[in-house]
């Protein structure tokens, strides 16, 4: 072969490779930039500082190396939480998100204040989750939210007081002990006065508060009275004489109490106070032989219909929803009961003590109606709630006074 | 000339098209909008859909909402409880400075304005810890000198005492401020033309210091008084009006109304009256004043 016929085979190699670079090159540069999602999107949650801890600082790493042009404005909600959003959403002015339970659901999405995510839920995401608590978001035939735990009100006593005794599994057994605490000079029970904490006796007896399958109220039922007498008769000897939120905590909280009622979101409150605690179920109660059966909650995100950027808001939805790491350490350190199955199924999640207790009690638990009727249940419950405590009214007259008012909501809301 | 004076004229409207608007959008549309509102079945679940007009019906409804009148009557009480000691007060403390006997005023006066410059409801939440009846520091201090501890806040009665007392630690310095220059502002001759004349204390306060300050006495009267007319954040921080509701004063009721069970068409309607009822008494009590300086 002469060099002549080397130098035109080169020529022609080397033509050809020049093209073909070319034209990779041409493809490589005419191509559309890789998709980023971008924006700033606001998350209200209703969560003391122990259990926002975990998302700041998740939102801080994981979060931000995943989606680094999206800044998260993850604040407090503005008292009254609920209000504060029927007040802005429609203004413009809401969050883009927000983290509550899903009892909400039915009244808000009735008010016309969320933005159903149907189109953009897959049936992959879906399967992510366990059903009753992906339903759990379903209002008239829309979903409206992403599940990422559930909660219940459960039975607490701090070790240290109980020492060797038993654990009481009944309220005879619990109301025994609360006397020798009370003759030591401690109080023998903290229950925060709250229609939340107080369900599972009124359910248990029979009562109800509204029901969305019958569309009835139950507040001044039968069942309703009776659990509130016996509420009343059973506990307020050995509670304080203000049964309000804080100083409630604060007794069990200090030492003062060895037995509360309330729920995960306690945990990190009482692990930074240093108290040493268990989980279990709430005593059955003696004169019926019924276990409570609480009022159980699915913590949900929620898109509000005043989203700005439904994009970024989706990917921020997405991640709170799933992010594999908030669900195990919110479970792990504060006892949310995860709804996320690959969270569920970890090993370490099913053994933890504080997490199968709070588990024990939402099997025994009852769902929180989410008709937008529940929106006026709550306050005239409360109202006679603080009534009947005060002594300001009978047990009687509280219940059929909030019956009659709940009633004329409802009706005004027609 | 004349073409010249109406150019002006409407120079001057130009200048004040910004705040005028600023007005409209801030003052005047709120108004309005209430007034519309109040006019239509208004609630949670319609506010965004667009509610119904209903005429009249939220104002007749409210007539005869027997609530409606418990908490008119149980504001009307309060204005008469709560003002007087307001007043009282600030009168004591404001003569009290003005001695020439009270010493380090430089150090007291700051002192006694503190409630004035820190955040209201601050103070509102302190004074709910010390009313507990388990741990506040008011029955601590009453068990100490053996006396039996009170229930503050569950008990509508002391409850209402409660109120006064926060009231009156809140607004003092209001008064005790205004009071306190209007006697500083009386010419010192005038008290030395009374001692001339043989007054002592009382008559020197009751002929000279009373006549000079009553102007704005009366002023700073009204407008505590429309503060307790107005009253909100103390009772429901305190105890949201409880208990049981026996001591909603107007604005706690229309709160609950607006917000606890989404009736804002009917929450409107209460407001505008609110207001009416506002208006009037503010009218009567300046027509009682002119009556009184003539």
């Amino acid at each position: 072969m002469s060099t002549k016929g080397i130098t035109r085979t080169t020529t022609v190699v080397l033509t050809i490779a020049i093209i073909v670079i070319a034209a990779i090159g041409i493809w490589y540069f005419t191509l559309p930039p890789p998709h980023v999602v971008k924006g700033t999107v606001v998350v209200w949650h209703g969560d003391a500082d122990p259990v926002a801890r975990i998302t700041e600082h998740l939102l801080e790493t994981e979060f931000k190396e995943l989606y680094p042009d999206i800044e998260v404005k993850y604040e407090l909600a503005p008292e009254p939480f609920q209000t504060k959003l029927l007040i802005t959403i429609p203004a413009g002015t809401g969050p883009d998100l927000f983290e509550w339970n899903h009892d909400w659901t039915g009244t808000l999405a009735e008010a016309d204040l969320l933005t159903p995510i149907d189109d953009l839920v897959t049936s992959e995401l879906k399967a992510k989750f366990t059903e009753s608590a992906f339903e759990a978001g379903y209002y008239h035939g829309k979903q409206y939210t992403l599940p990422f735990s559930a909660e219940v009100g459960a039975f607490a006593y701090n070790n240290k007081l109980l020492g060797t005794r038993s654990v009481p599994k009944t309220t005879d057994e619990l109301v025994a002990l609360m006397e020798e605490y009370k003759a030591q000079g401690l109080y023998g029970i903290s229950i925060p006065l709250v229609p939340y904490l107080v369900s599972g006796f009124v359910h248990a007896f029979g009562g109800w508060f509204w029901d969305d399958e019958t569309g009835t109220v139950g507040v001044n039922s039968t069942g309703t009275k009776e659990a509130m007498k016996w509420v009343l008769d059973t506990f307020k000897p050995y509670m304080t004489e203000d049964a309000s939120w804080d100083p409630q905590v604060a007794i069990f909280t200090e030492g003062d109490a060895p037995f509360t009622i309330n729920g995960p979101w306690m945990v990190g409150s009482w692990r930074d106070a240093g108290i040493s605690f268990t989980i279990t179920t709430i005593p059955k109660i003696s004169e019926i032989n019924k276990e409570p059966m609480p009022y159980t909650g699915v913590r949900c995100v929620f898109m509000t219909k005043c989203v700005r950027d439904k994009e970024a808001a989706w990917t921020v939805m997405q991640w709170l929803a799933t992010s594999e790491e908030r669900i195990y350490q919110r479970a792990v350190q504060l006892g949310y009961i995860p709804v996320l199955k690959e969270v569920l199924d970890l090993s370490d999640i099913k053994a933890d003590p504080v997490i199968s207790g709070f588990a024990e009690e939402v099997a025994l638990g009852r769902p929180m109606a989410s008709g937008p009727e529940m929106v006026a249940v709550w306050g005239p419950f409360q109202d006679a709630l603080n009534a009947m405590w005060a002594g300001v009214k009978t047990v009687d007259q509280a219940l059929d006074d909030a019956q009659a008012q709940i009633v004329q909501a409802i009706e005004a809301m027609k | 000339m004349k073409r010249e004076s109406l150019w002006h004229t409407r120079k001057a409207y130009w200048y004040i098209i910004p705040s005028l608007s600023l007005f409209f959008f801030f003052f005047l549309y709120p108004i309005i909008y209430t007034v519309y509102i109040s006019a239509t079945n208004a609630n949670f679940f319609n506010i965004m859909k667009g509610p119904t007009f209903v005429g009249v019906e939220n104002y007749e409804t409210l007539l005869f909402e027997k609530d409606f009148f418990y908490s008119l009557i149980r504001t009307v009480l309060f204005m008469l409880t709560s003002v007087p000691l307001k007043v009282l007060a600030g009168l004591l403390l404001a003569i009290l400075f003005s001695s020439p006997l009270v010493k380090a005023k430089r150090i007291l006066m700051p002192l006694a304005l503190i409630p004035w410059a820190a955040p209201w409801f601050f103070s509102v939440l302190i004074w709910r810890g010390m009313f507990n009846v388990d741990f506040g520091i008011i029955n601590k201090m009453l068990i100490s000198i053996g006396l039996s501890p009170i229930n503050w806040l569950n008990n509508a009665g002391n409850a209402f005492i409660a109120y006064n007392i926060v009231e009156v630690y809140l607004t003092y310095p209001f008064m005790m401020a205004t009071i306190f220059s209007a006697i500083q502002s009386v010419p010192p001759d005038l008290y030395e033309s009374a001692i001339m004349d043989g007054a002592g204390s009382w008559a020197k306060f009751r002929h000279v210091t009373l006549p000079l300050v009553k102007k704005p006495l009366f002023w700073a009267t009204i407008m505590t008084g429309i503060a307790s007319y107005l009253i909100f954040g103390v009772p429901f921080l305190l105890n949201s009006g409880g208990p049981a509701g026996e001591n909603e004063f107007l604005l706690v009721y229309g709160y609950k109304e607006a917000f606890n069970l989404g009736r804002y068409g009917y929450a409107a309607a209460f407001m505008i009256l609110v207001f009416i009822l506002l208006a009037i008494l503010v009218f009567t009590f300046l027509k009682l004043t002119k009556m009184m300086e003539e």
